[in-house]
């Protein structure tokens, strides 16, 4: 039996309800800041009301989805009768309006969290925190009723079908990866509101660093899955052969990580040494604001990704928000200057603090290029009227120098110890990872050639110019950079649980086994902190197996076979399977290599009833420790069964999920709860204490378990998503294509070596032809900006305006690195004054005697606890 | 499947509503509770504030004395430095012990019946 409910108006109404609530509470929070407990927890169920209220939008979304009430437009938009059910569900995030509706779902489980794990602690903070908190409730609920209202409906009759989700995003990744990039997302919020709270109130003696931190590494970690979830989604599923695209919705969400990353690190510094406190509330607010800003970005439609949604005015509402947070945020901050003035005592450059500190500029110097280049389109067109693009090649050139400073950073960071080393004491804790890295290096150099994995690539030099010569040298030698990097890493961190646990050894009499795991457990968020850097280590291995891609294309009969390197593949026969939903054409393989054979692979095309002219590629995936073979069925004739097979061998690809995983387990391991502290508070409170962090993890459960999560994909309508695969054999083609972008006006983009779509076939024939007439690339590359504009080229010319476009980046490296040089010098030169001051002006607190006996049963207290 | 998914959500949702309506009921009881913050709200906060102040003192002395011991710092450098912390530390401690005096001559005063109730 069906229960009935005129669901339209109950979903609106439920909308308007949630406003009230939030509204509601957000002035309970503000009246209670002078004072009052009961309106303090009267604002705090307020917030729960509004959270269930909330709760209820998405549960009658959700009903309405499943019983195919297509008289709400959301509903006929991204679902149709054929979807099983899962994937109706999967609908809810799919497109804008349901997804703005998550994103405020999941902001009010965030808020009504916090309420219940801070109890009464922080008492004059709270009324602060909830009214932020329920501030950007407000925005986010308003937002979904002036403009993207879930639960509009048609005002002519129903259609009896939807239009159905695209079915690139009906796989199981799309119920996994947007909920957890979501909760990454939306789990900023907390420590924003918390740093807004301190500013406003004036507490910023650390209070705020300590409050914040658990939800900070429930966000971080959240963002960190949420990433790389992307990836393999983009990896296994859309059939292009890559996991990251440097597209602007990808980048919206690495650059708040970006940001959180850095912050991570110097929070560290101002908990130890109460120091870079302006700092640390500059990188907690850009932080959210980025967050929002991604959100305007996916949202806004302005520029072109394979991510985003359907251009609209909710553009506009982002920007007056994320004008309107940064100048209250940033104008709190500087009327706070005068209290967050902390101790300058960088007392050397061969200081952990200062290693942590130039982590930081290179981090934020990373995302100011990514964000540089993500908006320069936009830029471009309010400058001069005309779009620039660039593609994933220039991101690659630019970045990756940065990226090798920091892996060696990581690397160095931990030999390096707090306050002040000599020099002689950082030679000595860099030999040995410093001997290991190079004797994996001289290893590559010498035997990487004779496993296909030379030390030295050639890359495409992609800027005409001398600095494009020094981009592109630095690839070539970035593969034996990086072994030498990643084994520092590997031998540093070693290093480091290797002398804890020998210094225990000696103090404590305990065997070695125990001594590394009580030094582990004691100080869990170093060594968890250690941990990840071992996995991002990994993940660069990973990234550095591009540099060996090799790709082998044949159009093979049943019986046939083609050679892909060391392996020779065997068609065997096609096959076709059927579902309610999608005809699955197959393709049966057998891997061979030295005559031994090794697997079956059955790379497919599906067609789906609802989109019968857009089949989807399904690639199939043999992964091993040493390379993936990743097969894809570019094309069958269902006549002749001759089928045209790409095969892509992509060296180290595991390395980058293994190192993501070591990575979050790292994470995990920092955030653990210590279990006997635990237990005491909850013995002091009587009932069980719920940590943020177990209350983070419980969240993330039940989102999958319930199927609630956000979009970071979303059905533009016309978005291809990578999808599909391309055939080109000579590589001077291949150059030629990676320069020119796909202009159909929906694969967004796209270059023409991976675009798979009618239009970009028929150019790469018509450029093909040109070619063998003996036109040159320049020649080509010339017309087709004539014809398309500038912005149809993926890295913009070295000329006129375009030149200041790419010199930027470059300008802002530079001004980075001196930034770090000359900061680290003034903070020197402060750091001994400011010293010498400290010591001058301390009083006689407390008796030499007293403090040695009170620090030793301080230490033994503290021993105990870990 | 999907018609009991479908319902099991309008009951999700029926229930959401009630809890909306509870809480709401519990947020204006305690709204007309009257009750106030407690008065030392913002002591009780500076006091959390000095604790974990003295912790990351504890444990940067902890950190310094295994670079030392790991040979990372020289002893000119140790000595330099602990006493820079140690400093910190006492003055971090003499505050504690300040503010713990003050309570207990208030509790003194309490049940010696001069304070306020």
């Amino acid at each position: 039996m069906m229960i009935h409910f005129d669901i339209p108006t109950f979903g609106k109404l439920i909308l308007g309800l949630s406003l009230l609530s939030a509204a509601y509470t957000f002035a309970l929070s503000l009246a209670a800041t002078r004072g009052g407990l009961g309106l303090l927890k009267g604002a705090r169920y307020g917030m729960h009301a509004t959270t269930a209220l909330l709760g209820v939008g998405v549960a009658v979304l959700g009903y309405a989805f499943l019983t195919h009430d297509f008289r709400i437009i959301y509903v006929e938009r991204y679902s149709d009768r054929s979807m099983p059910w899962i994937y109706l569900l999967a609908s809810l995030w799919g497109g804008q309006d349901g997804s703005l509706l998550w994103w405020t779902f999941l902001l009010g489980g965030y808020a009504s969290l916090f309420t219940l794990t801070i109890r009464d602690r922080e008492l004059s903070l709270q009324p602060l925190i909830l009214a932020t908190l329920s501030s950007i409730v407000i925005f986010f609920i308003l937002l979904q009723l002036l403009s993207a209202n879930a639960f509009a409906t048609h005002l002519a009759d129903p259609p009896l079908d939807g239009n159905g989700l695209n079915p690139l995003l009906q796989n199981y990744w799309m119920m996994i990866h947007p909920p957890t990039l979501y909760l990454g997302f939306v789990g900023w919020a907390v420590p924003f509101a918390i740093v807004i709270a301190a500013l406003i109130k004036g507490k910023l003696s650390g209070e705020w660093i300590h409050l914040a931190r658990p939800w900070v590494m429930i966000a971080w970690t959240f963002l960190s899955i949420g990433l790389l979830l992307g990836c393999v989604w983009s990896y296994e599923e859309l059939g292009w052969g890559g996991y990251w695209a440097w597209d602007p919705v990808e980048n919206a969400s690495f650059m708040p990580w970006l940001i959180a990353t850095a912050y991570l690190h110097s929070a560290i510094i101002e908990e130890r040494y109460s120091m870079m406190k302006v700092w640390n509330v500059f990188l907690m607010i850009l932080t959210f604001v980025m967050v929002i800003f991604g959100t305007f970005l996916t949202r806004s439609g302005l520029i072109a990704s394979v991510h985003s949604f359907a251009r609209s005015d909710i553009g506009n509402y982002f920007i007056v928000y994320i004008g309107l947070i940064s100048v209250i945020s940033f104008g709190l901050m500087i009327w706070r200057l005068p209290l967050l003035q902390g101790r300058r005592d960088i007392v050397s450059l061969k200081s952990r603090e200062f290693a942590f500190l130039l982590n930081n500029w290179i981090l934020l110097a990373i995302m100011a290029i990514v964000f540089f280049l993500t908006i320069s389109p936009l830029a471009s067109e309010w400058l001069r009227g005309e779009e620039v693009t660039w593609g994933a090649a220039a991101y690659n050139q630019i970045v990756a120098p940065f990226g090798v400073v920091l892996l060696l950073l990581a690397g160095l960071g931990p030999l390096i110890a707090w306050r002040k080393m000599t020099g002689k004491g950082l030679l000595h804790a860099i030999k040995w990872p410093s001997i290991l890295g190079l004797a994996a290096a001289i290893t590559h150099l010498a035997l990487g050639a004779r496993f296909d994995r030379p030390a030295f690539v050639e890359a495409t030099r992609i800027f005409d110019t001398r600095a494009g010569d020094l981009f592109a040298a630095f690839l070539g030698i970035a593969p034996l950079l990086t072994t030498f990097s990643v084994f520092l890493v590997i031998g540093s961190v070693l290093q480091e649980f290797h002398r804890g646990a020998s210094a225990r050894v000696s103090s404590k009499k305990e065997s070695y086994l125990r001594a590394l795991r009580r030094v582990s457990f004691r100080a869990r968020r170093r060594y968890g902190g250690y941990i990840v850097h071992i996995g991002v280590a990994l993940m660069y291995l990973g990234f550095a197996g591009a540099s060996w891609d090799a790709e082998y294309e044949a159009a093979v009969r049943p019986g046939e076979t083609m050679e892909a390197g060391k392996f020779t593949l065997r068609y065997t026969q096609p096959r076709v399977e059927l579902d309610p939903e999608k005809r699955m054409v197959f393709v049966d393989m057998e891997v061979y290599r030295d005559g031994k054979l090794l697997q079956t692979v059955s790379p497919a095309k599906y067609i789906y009833r609802a989109a019968p002219e857009s089949p989807t590629t399904e690639v199939s995936i043999r992964t091993r420790l040493g390379e993936d073979l990743y097969v894809i069925l570019s094309a069958l004739d269902a006549e002749t069964r001759r089928a045209i097979v790409q095969v892509k061998v992509r060296p180290f690809v595991l390395w980058i999920w293994l190192g993501g995983i070591i990575g979050i387990l790292g994470s995990l391991f920092a955030q653990l709860p210590d279990p006997r502290r635990v237990a005491r508070e909850s013995l002091a409170r009587r009932r069980p204490a719920l940590s943020p962090a177990v209350a983070g993890i419980c969240f993330l459960l039940a989102a999958l378990g319930l199927g609630m999560p956000g979009p970071a994909l979303a059905q533009g309508g016309s978005s291809s998503l990578h999808a599909g695969s391309v055939t080109i054999e000579d590589p001077e083609e291949r150059e030629l294509f990676s320069r020119l972008l796909c202009q159909c006006g929906a694969c967004e983009r796209l270059p023409l070596d991976s675009c798979a779509c009618g239009w970009a076939d028929d150019k790469r024939a018509e450029i093909r032809a040109r070619m063998a007439v003996g036109e040159t690339q320049e020649g080509i590359i010339a017309s087709y900006r004539a014809l398309y504009g500038v912005k149809a080229l993926s890295v913009p010319p070295d000329e006129g305006l375009d030149r200041a476009t790419w010199a930027l980046p470059v300008g802002l490296a530079l001004l980075a690195a001196g930034g770090v040089f000359f900061v680290g010098r003034r903070l020197r030169a402060d750091g001994s004054k400011g010293g010498q001051r400290n010591d001058a002006e301390a009083p006689p607190a407390i008796s030499d005697e007293e403090l040695d006996a009170r620090l030793a049963r301080e230490l033994a207290r503290l021993e105990e606890e870990e | 499947m999907t018609n009991t998914l479908a319902n099991l959500f309008i009951v999700l949702a029926l229930l959401g509503v009630f809890a909306a309506l509870f809480a709401i009921f519990l947020s204006l009881r305690a709204i007309f509770s009257g009750e106030l913050l407690p008065v030392d709200a913002d002591e009780g906060a500076a006091r959390a504030a000095l604790v974990d102040r003295k912790r990351a003192l504890i444990e940067s002395l902890r950190d310094l004395g295994e670079d030392h011991a790991t040979g990372k710092i020289d002893e000119e450098d140790f000595a330099l430095l602990s006493g820079q912390l140690r400093s910190q530390l006492a003055e971090v401690l003499a505050a504690i012990d300040a503010r713990v005096e003050a309570k207990r001559e208030e509790i003194e005063a309490l049940v010696r019946g001069e304070g306020h109730a």
